[in-house]
């Protein structure tokens, strides 16, 4: 509603403005030909060899808003003032037709406070990308005076606004009465070149509409212009500082024909009882801005295409294309989630680009999905697509989910690369049906499918899958380690957590796999023993890391293993393995000369001794001795001469004191260091270290 | 040109007139593409800044002050800590959102990148989703038989 007013407002405006123009007498029949003069409204721009420019312009009118109309009568005044030849109105026209490419109507429901037509002016320019932007270049590099469509716009932008401010009333049926006006103001605007306003010094009287002399148009002035327009030059100065060639052509006519009062004075009164000029008499501090802007749009004859928007409120600004482009980049993609409920504006940028949402797994919830009707349900399968997401979660998935995906969801067996599934009491048949549609998945995780069986896995798997999760589902145990040996030969990473899982398991690894394989985790297997290290260390020698994180049987001998046979381990994780000692530590720090993660959180029996290992190893860059509650101060004496250790975590430490965490500060390019539920750390230790570590982010 | 004294005058929304060396504004997208232009002589060109008014533009000033002639790469964490070092009053105050809007226009990049990361904290702080609609007062006018409902 508010925006149509605004609308209304400027069309009238610019009605009233070509009313002023016409008494000006600034159409010049025998300068351009043909059609300049006729009031078509296709709006013919002779002028120019820049027809279809125009024409698009005009078509830009007649589908958004009357701004193209309205800039272009602006530009034509900036032209007359900065003495430019018609190329510059071609180049204003050009501009002008490129900015404003067809506008998405939406945008006039969408403002909140704003004139569409700033809208469709100024963001056409934003949304595309700098191409647009570059098309407006080309214009001005071929002439002197660039386009100053922007700065015409954001003028109106801002009388718009004022108008919207101030005034409510407004008649949408001179809509159209007012776009014809346009076009005959922009024909007549194009024919109006500066070349004459620079020439002609005559100062014959600008009169309205009666009595103009036809050939001899006067020198517009800002005055004069400013005065059409109601608005009031600032202060007592008699003329703004310009120092452009035309505005020097335009005092020097003044003098000679007549002081810029008498011009003034001659100039027909603007309507008083018009709403455009009421409101601006109204609100002076906006005429003033208003004014401040004509002023510049006289200076600035050079103003590139690239002149940001005027802005003027912060709800505009969040409502500004190339603002929200850059604004969202600094919201992770799990944030912008929210942000793309806000309003349809911002939903439709963040939809926009696949970019915003890399990183991110929708996961839906079966639940849920099933109230949905079916079509609502493919259609929000097509937007994941839409968004550019490859992956798809789903959590607590029947057999008819799946089957719902499979019919409803056509696009994913070429676009859906990931799926996982949790909580689900999908069976083998609907896994073996899904997996069958998703001809491109090649990234697997299932967790907690309570129904799925080992037969079911020998059945899905696809020698496709190079990642592949089973973590928490009851009937997974040896031969599902069995399966996964025999089936996946590609397969890149294999995480497992199942309870049952013994040693055996583990010898179905052949030299199949041994190539491929390099990522390793078994988590809380407690079966597992030094044995199934022993057949890790066999067939898998390539492994790069390696997780046996709640592997409570391992003891030191299978570290040694470890240590001696996977010498390309680059991550090894032993937390929660209680029987680990500082032997192990010795061996991981003779042997495994390439590793830079180690976590040894919960191994209850290292000590400073382990610790002092463990510091010899330069290629370590992340440790994490979490409730290793043995290692005292003495032992960070060791760990500050590990230069290259960037992530540090002693939390739940209780031997460590404040003065020897302060030795910390030792190292330099540590980026984190968590001292979180360790009683020794106080405040003031907190304080020391952030002082004395700036780049590093220290976690209480 | 080589003067680092030149001053360039620029006329706030609230029609005073500021002189800022030029070495500042160079900071300025939008001041330096219109610097740029050969049309504008030296000292007698005014340049308009309908939307910042005098508060901002000082602000705008010490942030050029703080941040240097360098084109120094500072990642936006650093950034927004530069400005609540060299701005200390915005903090509480809702000057940051008009502050951002100048920098926008000004296109200074490094200040723009300072408030937008603060904004962007600012609605992390944000519960709900009424809660970030109020914030910047934005209307949530996405109906309820859009193409898709929420997903999370």
């Amino acid at each position: 509603m508010s925006s149509i007013s605004a609308q209304g407002v400027v069309e009238r405006a610019s009605a009233e403005l070509s009313k002023r123009i016409n008494g000006l007498g600034l159409r010049s029949k025998h300068h351009h030909g043909g059609s300049s003069s006729s009031p078509s409204p296709t709006g013919s721009n002779s002028s120019n060899s820049n027809t279809a420019t125009s024409n698009s312009t005009s078509n830009v009118s007649t589908s958004s808003s009357s701004s193209s109309g309205k800039t272009s009568v602006m530009e034509r005044v900036t032209n007359a003032l900065c003495g430019g030849g018609n190329s510059s109105n071609s180049a204003a026209t050009n501009s002008n037709a490129n900015v404003q490419t067809p506008d998405k109507p939406s945008r006039g429901s969408v403002s909140v406070g704003q004139s569409p037509c700033l809208t469709a002016a100024t963001t056409p320019q934003q949304t595309q990308q700098p191409q647009q932007q570059q098309q407006q270049h080309q214009a001005p590099q071929q002439q002197q005076l660039a386009p100053t469509s922007p700065i015409p716009a954001a003028h109106h932008t801002t009388t718009a606004h004022l108008m919207q401010q101030q005034q409510q009333q407004q008649q949408v049926q001179h809509q159209h009465h007012h776009q014809q006006q346009q076009q005959q103001l922009q024909a007549q605007m194009a024919s109006s070149t500066l070349i004459n306003s620079n020439h002609h010094m005559v100062m014959g009287t600008p009169t309205p509409p009666a009595g103009i002399p036809l050939g001899a148009p006067p020198t517009p002035t800002v005055k004069s212009i400013a005065k059409q327009m109601n608005i009031m030059i600032p202060g007592n100065n008699p003329s703004p500082t310009f120092s452009t060639m035309g505005m020097v052509a335009a005092q020097k006519a003044t003098a000679g024909g007549g002081t810029p009062l008498q011009m003034r004075k001659q100039l027909p009164n603007p309507h008083l009882h018009h709403p455009y000029g009421m409101a601006v008499a109204a609100g002076a501090p906006g005429a003033a801005q208003v004014s401040q802007l004509a002023a510049a749009v006289n200076q600035s004859t050079l103003i590139l295409h690239k002149h940001p928007p005027l802005i003027q409120s912060i709800d505009a600004l969040l409502l500004d294309d190339r603002f929200l482009n850059r604004f969202f980049q600094y919201f992770s993609p799990y944030e912008r989630r929210v942000l793309a409920q806000v309003c349809i504006k911002w939903r439709d940028i963040l939809y926009r680009s696949p970019r915003y949402w890399s990183g991110l797994l929708p996961t839906l919830q079966c639940r849920e999905l099933r109230q949905m009707p079916g079509c609502d349900r493919g259609k929000l399968y097509n937007s994941l697509i839409r968004r550019g997401f490859h992956a798809l979660g789903l959590v607590g998935a029947s057999d008819e989910d799946a089957l719902d995906v499979v019919h409803s969801f056509p696009l994913a067996s070429k676009h859906i690369h990931s799926l996982s599934l949790r909580c689900s009491s999908i069976s083998d048949r609907g896994l073996e049906t899904l997996l069958d549609h998703l001809q491109s998945l090649f990234e697997l995780e299932l967790a907690g499918c309570n129904e799925v069986t080992e037969a079911g896995l020998w059945a899905c798997l696809t020698p496709r899958i190079v990642s592949l999760s089973l973590a928490d589902c009851i009937n997974i145990a040896d031969e599902a380690v069995g399966a996964v040996a025999q089936l996946l030969p590609s397969l890149y990473e294999f995480s497992l957590q199942a309870y049952h899982v013994t040693d055996a398991a583990l010898g179905y690894f052949s030299p199949k796999q041994s190539h491929s394989l390099s990522i390793l985790r078994l988590q809380s297997c407690w079966e597992l023993t030094n044995h199934g290290i022993v057949n890790i260390v066999h067939s898998l020698p390539h492994l790069t890391v390696l997780s046996l994180s709640g592997c409570s049987k391992l003891t030191d001998d299978g570290v040694e293993l470890i240590a001696e046979n996977l010498q390309k381990l680059r991550a090894l994780d032993l937390s929660w393995c209680p029987r680990i000692t500082d032997a192990s530590l010795e061996y991981i720090a003779c042997d495994l000369n390439q590793l830079e993660e180690l976590t040894l959180d919960r191994c209850v029996h290292i000590t400073d001794i382990g610790v002092g290992y463990i510091s010899t190893m330069l290629s370590l860059t992340a440790l994490f001795l979490r409730w290793c509650s043995q290692v005292r101060d003495f032992g960070l004496q060791h760990l500050c001469s590990m230069r290259n250790l960037q992530v540090l975590s002693l939390a739940g430490c209780p031997l460590l004191t404040s003065s020897g965490l302060s030795s910390l500060i030792q190292l330099r390019h540590l980026q984190e260091l968590e001292l979180t539920n360790c009683p020794g750390a106080s405040h003031e230790l907190f304080d020391y270290l952030k002082e004395h570590l700036p780049r590093c982010l220290i976690i209480e | 040109m080589a003067d680092t004294q030149k001053l360039v005058s620029l006329r706030t929304c609230d029609n005073v007139l500021h002189k800022v060396p030029e070495h500042l504004t160079l900071q300025m997208r939008t001041i330096r593409n219109l610097l740029s232009c050969k049309i504008f002589s030296d000292t007698d060109t005014v340049i308009p800044l309908p939307n910042v008014s005098s508060q901002m533009l000082e602000f705008v000033i010490k942030w050029c002050e703080a941040i240097g002639p360098g084109d120094k790469a500072l990642g936006s964490m650093q950034l927004s800590t530069l400005l609540t070092a060299t701005l200390p009053d915005l903090e509480e105050s809702e000057l940051v959102y008009d502050l951002m809007k100048a920098a926008n226009y000004l296109e200074i990049e490094s200040l723009l990148e300072a408030t937008t990361q603060h904004v962007a904290d600012e609605i992390n702080n944000c519960n709900s989703l009424e809660s970030v609609c109020e914030l910047f007062g934005l209307e949530n006018d996405i109906g309820p038989d859009d193409e898709e409902g929420e997903w999370w």
